[in-house]
């Protein structure tokens, strides 16, 4: 008898134990939730990369009759195999000229010619040359055979280009054909595709106004910078000197500090012949130049010396990569050339400094940071006539100058340039030499006629100012030897010469000349600062035109985000007002999707549609014999200049199609070829071989280390430090990212031990590392595993403790080791990065025949494929994936099998 | 002579002639310890060792030192027969500066290793094709005498070995000996793994220390490192400021553990604590999968999958962030095609499964007298584990989820493929950004020079990140031992 209400329980607890078992319930959803979030990643995962592989089994094959024209296909008639092999642009001819017989109409026009050849294969050719070479036999007759389409087509024929719907023709239509097209008349049929433009051209009506109200906020943005450059501009008007200068030096921050302090010291060289500071600033930086070119140039000679190393072993091993090394070898040997003399010029400009006076300093001084050592404040500030054309020839005076020294300094280098090609002419080294005098000479030849031009041109401007009368004096042109200006003499029937209009072009030139560059600004700073008479207001003149031009310069925007703004929105209109009448016929651009009407065997490009006809062109000439029948509209969603495919090729795929030209059929190629610039004919079959190298190298170093590493760790080694460091040790390599052991393998393997880059042996080292500790791990484990009764018996019976271990405890431990290695080994086969930076990424056309060759991975392919431009990678990339993961799960699924079926429980 | 020596396969000859002379001496050794065996029956002296173990050495003594004077001459000889011909330069050599030497050296070394064919030595100074071929002869020498002493040696050591059988030999512990030798030598390779890492790491950080400032690279604030180099430009070392990249890094693996440590952690305590033993079976296995997909394939889907959905997504919250405050300017959210939410996603799936097999693992070791004993209190399942189970595993948790940041930490290619190339620091997640890994990637792919510091900035990187991670590694470590310790 129990008491009533001893189990009776508050409402309270009630609710809280309610409470309480939902809170479990919730706890429990998380979990679950968690896991099926993880499924569904893995679903994601391989759903995606399925349904992308599924279209890369199959590719697209054209079937071709060639007639192996002997003018062709073997121009020089001697029948020689070598020849016929490397004539793959006549086969590729012949291919062309098949194609064509299937569309007559495209042999005269070279576009749609073009247009039909790109429907094949670039290299298609090859194998048939391939096969001519063998049997030249062949050449004079005709040979059948199938080549693969290209990417695009291919693509387009598996609907992964474009959207594209067929409808067939629901009325009798009747055909015409008149000067603007042939025109269909089927009263209603066309309603739909007239839609389907109509709804094209509502989104692109969207779009115009989207870009129209983008516009429009850009141009508010542009106008409220305007105001504020306008505000700034009235607030430096009105700004104290000191605020002026601190504007100045404010817009110097961000210029490079050297060029700063060059172009500071030569403003105060200017007014008060301090050099001190100029020629310091200089000798920095024409120091730090020095030592930069030199740096270079024997970085890039060390890296001539390496690519000719490379050449050569490459020419060696018959690798036409050979040609490519030399290339840059010689390439990375000039740029070294042309710094060293660069190096040489500038170590010479040093020493000169210290004997320069105040002028020179100036010249050497804007040779450094390429701008004339000019005062254009002055001509910023000048107002009056007279003081324009006296600051306009200060400036050119100094541009002159200037030129003048770009025009020595290019001499210099030029005989620079040739006495080192003497030089190496006569060390021997003829191809330097030799490309010196091909290349590095000429051009700095004709640069330095350009230099010389420039410079007589400013002296043609200083002759003209200098005629004019407001002259106070000649314009300070030192009297230097004369420079050779070739011959460059004014046209005799120039009109005169009206002085306002010409000092006004001049100071709109040289205001223009370095109005937004800081050195101007610096240097007018730098006079300022010196206490130059005047330096203060024409610092304010500059900034104040800086302003101006910045102004301008958002002016501009506008007006240019203003007619942008009034396009689109006339644009939308058009749009709205044609669509407004539900029966006006619509007119097809290139812009909209295409419609193309199938009928009479041929195919009519809709260029204008209504709901009762459509006038187009015959992109597939119609066959007048045949009855009206059935036809076909054919709309294609994506515009045709958005697409790889036109709308002809396009109908002659679909016509060679139906014909049953073109056939869809697996793609073993993707397993038998090896890698190609070409989607369509690349293949796995090299990466494949790289791996199965680079494995096999892993195998044999990893699996005999790993397992006597174990052995002794677990059987014999004493407790000790050394033996808990190398636990430890092999604890934490097993937790170090991939990268880190790349970087191992770059510094060690090739760099130190100078073994080949590329190479699968160098890959299999990297990656053995690598497995090391997995293997040793799993290892240990399953000695671990193995019974001390075992060992007790056989040491009982007298066996040694080496016997002991590999008699008896080895083989039992056999099943556990073999599963750990086979796993380490499905690890190292997906692993990429290392590979990376051991060079395994180069391009390897043939698959390696020895662990020394170059090499590549299949996971270093996926990368690879990956990151090509074309669309069609994607899909080959999917199935190289495919690939990979069947060998690993083959991999992990043995390893399962074998632990299943030998394990041993005790 | 010598130069067709030098280009021959001696050694590769050498050393298979050495597999047959080791598998000969076996025979021989073991047939003579089979005689001595018969005669000891009929009275003799008793054999120490089974004639097997006299068959192992005589062939480890014949063919033992053999092979390690061949190994020796394959990693030292060639470098060692070039120091040879190139201390006695021709007399042209001494005229060049220290580096012009160098270069004419490292070409010689081609030239002599491409065969002499002569292809660029018309390229070449003189003085560099009669370096080459003294290297050549010198080489030729060198394997000519590497060879011979292997021969005598094999040789001496057979004869040693057939005469040293007797019954007293102890060949047993002989042989015994030299295998715990090599099982010694096999677990030494260990440390000298991360020895090689170490030095090789600290050795380049060091040479690129030297030109670029260790507080611009572990302070500053922009990095360029792939400055291209022009024959005509100016000063092109680039900037080297490393800390973009360590935000980089960070940020893709903060959202990834905000992915992985929720989903590891409650599928692991569903697994471990709700689960039947079937569903148990079923899908630990499936979560294993997602760790043993290569790292490239979820790149590739990255790329492929989510880096789109992410970008349409982050399109689509702008539209609607840009319709709710109508004042702002320009973009707010500035979707790229790659991103930094992407790359961490996607990472985040990966490492799931280290998450939840690890603490799973720690969930598991928690003793069942907890559990028993929380649930004789009354508690539900759910608050057992929050309040009993949880904070006694928190150790190994905490293990967990550092083990899994320095996994994402150091993860590649994920990141190469789906998370950028510009080095900036920016809280927008649907923006690029660049990581260690992707720029140590990125710096040592293609042609590389070992002496630019650009190549060297690799390795400072990539010591950079050897410590992080071991940092992790060892905290975690430790952390899991003293909690192993505890309920053991």
């Amino acid at each position: 008898m129990s008491e009533p209400g001893l189990f009776a329980v508050s409402k309270e607890t009630q609710a809280r134990l309610k409470r309480r078992y939902r809170s479990d319930q919730r706890f429990r959803a998380y979990g679950l939730a968690a896991i099926i979030f993880a499924i569904g990643a893995l679903v994601t995962l391989l759903v995606s990369i399925v349904t992308e592989a599924t279209s890369a089994f199959t590719r697209h094959e054209l079937r071709v009759e060639l007639v192996l024209d002997p003018e062709v296909a073997d121009p020089r008639g001697e029948r020689d195999p070598e020849d016929i092999r490397r004539n793959v642009s006549g086969f590729s001819d012949l291919v062309r000229a098949s194609m064509r017989r299937h569309f007559p109409e495209t042999a005269e026009d070279l576009g749609l010619r073009r247009q039909l050849g790109r429907m094949v294969s670039t290299l298609a050719a090859s194998p048939i040359a391939e096969q001519a070479a063998r049997d030249p036999s062949l050449i004079g007759g005709s040979v059948t055979t199938h080549i693969p389409v290209s990417d695009v087509i291919d693509l387009y024929l598996k609907g992964l280009v474009t959207r594209e719907t067929v409808t067939p023709g629901t009325r009798q239509a009747t055909i015409a054909r008149g000067p603007t097209g042939t025109e269909l008349v089927a009263p209603g049929a066309f309603a739909g595709a007239r839609t389907f433009i109509a709804e094209a051209m509502e989104q692109e009506r969207d779009r115009q106004l989207d870009a129209a109200a983008i516009a429009e906020g850009a141009i508010t943005r542009s106008e409220a910078q305007k105001s504020a450059l306008l505000a700034e501009r009235a607030a430096l008007e009105a700004a104290s000197q000191d605020r002026v200068r601190a504007e100045a030096s404010d817009a110097l921050v961000g210029e490079d500090d050297l060029v700063r302090a060059i172009a500071l010291a030569a403003g105060s060289v200017m007014a008060s012949a301090d050099t001190a500071a100029l020629r310091s600033a200089l000798t920095e930086k024409i120091d730090r130049e020095i030592a930069a070119a030199q740096t270079e140039s024997t970085g890039l000679a060390r890296k001539g010396a390496d690519y000719a190393g490379r050449a050569d072993r490459a020419a060696l091993r018959g690798d036409p990569a050979a040609e490519t090394r030399r290339v840059q070898s010689r390439a990375a040997y000039l740029a070294a050339d042309r710094r060293q003399v660069e190096a040489t010029l500038l170590t010479q400009q040093r020493d000169d400094l210290a004997n320069l006076s105040a002028e020179d300093l100036l010249d050497a001084a804007g040779l450094r940071i390429g701008s004339p050592m000019a005062q254009l404040s002055l001509v910023a500030s000048a107002s009056d006539f007279a003081a324009q054309l006296e600051a306009v020839r200060a400036v050119n005076a100094a541009e002159t100058r200037l030129a003048r020294a770009l025009v020595r300094d290019q001499e210099d280098r030029v005989s620079a340039l040739v006495a080192l090609a003497a030089r190496l002419e006569g060390e021997g080294s003829t191809g330097r030499s030799e490309a010196l005098i091909a290349d590095a000479i000429p051009s700095a030849e004709v640069r330095l006629a350009r230099l010389r031009r420039d410079f007589s041109r400013l002296q043609e401007i200083g002759q003209t100012l200098s005629g004019f009368a407001a002259a106070p004096g000649p314009a300070p042109v030192r009297t230097d030897p004369p420079i050779e200006t070739g011959d460059l003499s004014l046209d005799a029937a120039d009109p005169p010469i009206e002085p306002e209009a010409f000092v006004e072009v001049e100071v709109a030139a040289q205001l223009g000349l370095d109005l937004g560059g800081t050195v101007a600004i610096a240097v007018a700073l730098g006079r300022a600062e010196a206490g130059a008479p005047g330096a203060d207001i024409a610092l304010r003149r500059l900034l104040l035109a800086h302003f101006d031009a910045e102004i301008g310069r958002v002016d501009r925007d506008i007006e240019r985000l203003v007619r942008k703004r009034d396009r689109e929105r006339t644009a939308a209109d058009t749009v709205s007002r044609t669509l407004a009448d539900p029966s006006a016929a619509l007119i097809l651009g290139e812009l909209w999707p295409s419609v193309l009407i199938e009928v009479h065997g041929g195919v009519v490009k809709v260029a204008q549609v209504s709901p009762d006809r459509v006038v187009g062109e015959e992109i597939l000439p119609l066959n007048a014999d045949a009855a009206t029948g059935d036809w076909r509209i054919r709309e294609i969603e994506t515009p045709e200049a958005d697409r790889l495919v036109s709308d002809r090729q396009a109908s002659w795929a679909r016509a060679l199609q139906a014909s049953g030209e073109i056939a869809r059929v697996a793609n073993w190629t993707l397993l038998t070829n090896a890698d190609s610039t070409y989607p369509e004919l690349a293949g796995i079959s090299a990466a494949l071989a790289g791996s199965l190298w680079t494995m096999l190298v892993t195998l044999l170093l990893s699996a005999p280390v790993g397992v006597l590493a174990a052995v002794y760790l677990e059987e014999f080694a004493p407790r000790n430090r050394v033996t808990d460091f190398i636990e430890v040790n092999i604890n934490n390599l097993a937790a170090v990212p991939s990268i880190v052991f790349g970087l191992l393998g770059a510094a060690v393997f090739i760099n130190l031990m100078g073994l080949p880059r590329s190479a699968p042996l160098v890959g299999g080292l990297v990656l053995s590392l690598m497995t090391l500790p997995t293997i040793i791990i799993a290892t240990r484990a399953s000695l671990r595993a193995v019974p001390p009764s075992i060992r007790q018996g056989a040491l009982a019976i007298g066996a040694s403790p080496a016997q002991t271990v590999f008699q008896h405890v080895l083989p039992l431990a056999a099943p556990g080791i073999l599963t750990g290695t086979i796993i380490g080994m499905a690890q190292a086969l997906g692993e990429t990065a290392p590979l990376l930076l051991i060079g395994m990424v180069a391009f390897v056309a043939e698959p390696p025949t020895d662990i020394l060759d170059s090499a590549t991975a299949l996971p270093v392919l996926i990368y690879k494929w990956a990151s090509g431009a074309e669309r069609a990678w994607q899909p080959m990339t999917s199935a190289v994936i495919i690939v990979l993961l069947l060998f690993m799960f083959a991999m992990n699924a043995i390893a399962v099998y074998l632990r299943r079926r030998l394990e041993r429980r005790w | 002579m010598l130069e067709q020596i030098a280009h021959s396969r001696l050694v590769l000859i050498a050393l298979s002639a050495l597999v047959v002379w080791a598998a000969t001496l076996f025979l021989l050794g073991r047939r003579r310890a089979v005689v001595l065996a018969a005669s000891s029956i009929s009275g003799g002296r008793q054999m120490h060792s089974r004639p097997n173990y006299h068959g192992y050495f005589a062939a480890l003594l014949a063919a033992g030192p053999a092979f390690l004077a061949l190994a020796f001459y394959a990693l030292f000889g060639q470098a060692l027969a070039d120091r040879i011909a190139i201390s006695d330069l021709p007399a042209d050599f001494s005229a060049l500066s220290a580096f012009e030497r160098a270069v004419q050296i490292d070409a010689a070394r081609a030239l002599a290793e491409g065969g002499g064919s002569g292809v660029i030595a018309s390229e070449q100074p003189p003085a560099v094709g009669t370096l080459a071929t003294a290297m050549e002869r010198s080489r030729g020498g060198a394997k000519l005498i590497a060879v011979a002493v292997a021969i005598a040696l094999a040789v001496l050591g057979a004869a040693i070995a057939l005469m040293r059988i007797k019954p007293a030999l102890r060949a047993r512990t002989m042989v015994e000996r030299v295998i715990g030798g090599l099982l010694m030598l096999c677990s030494g390779v260990a440390i000298a793994t991360t020895a090689g890492i170490v030095l090789s790491l600290v050795f380049e950080t060091i040479r690129f220390f030297g030109e670029v400032s260790p507080l611009e690279f572990m302070f500053g604030l922009k990095w360029s490192a792939q400055t291209q180099i022009r024959p005509d430009q100016i000063g092109s070392s680039g900037a080297f400021g490393a800390v973009p990249l360590l935000f980089g890094s960070l940020m893709i693996t903060l959202i990834a553990m905000l992915v992985a440590a929720p989903v590891g952690l409650f599928a692991a305590i569903y697994l471990s604590e709700y689960a039947g033993p079937r569903f148990r079976a079923t899908v630990k296995p499936i979560l294993e999968v997602l760790a043993g997909v290569p790292t490239v394939v979820y790149g590739f889907f990255a790329l492929l999958t989510v880096a789109p959905a992410i970008k349409a997504f982050g399109e689509w919250l702008n539209r609607v962030l840009m319709n709710l405050f109508p004042g702002v300017e320009g973009p707010i959210i500035d979707a790229q095609p790659t991103s930094a939410l992407a790359a961490g996603l996607v990472m985040g799936v990966m490492i799931i499964p280290f998450v939840s097999s690890l603490s799973d693992d720690v969930i598991n070791a928690a003793p069942q007298s907890l559990r028993d004993g929380s649930a004789a209190l009354g508690a539900t399942r759910a608050e057992t584990i929050r309040k009993v189970i949880l904070p006694a595993a928190l150790p190994g948790i905490v293990a967990a989820l550092l083990l899994a940041v320095s996994r994402a930490i150091g993860e590649t290619m994920i990141v190469v493929m789906a998370a950028g190339q510009r080095a900036q620091i920016t809280a927008n997640p649907f923006s690029d950004v660049t990581t260690i890994t992707v720029q140590i990637v990125d710096l040592l792919t293609g042609d590389t020079e070992f002496d630019s510091p650009k190549t060297l900035s690799a390795f400072a990187l990539g010591f950079g990140l050897f410590l992080l991670t071991l940092l992790f590694n060892v905290i975690a470590q430790q952390v899991v031992k003293a909690y192993r310790e505890k309920y053991e």
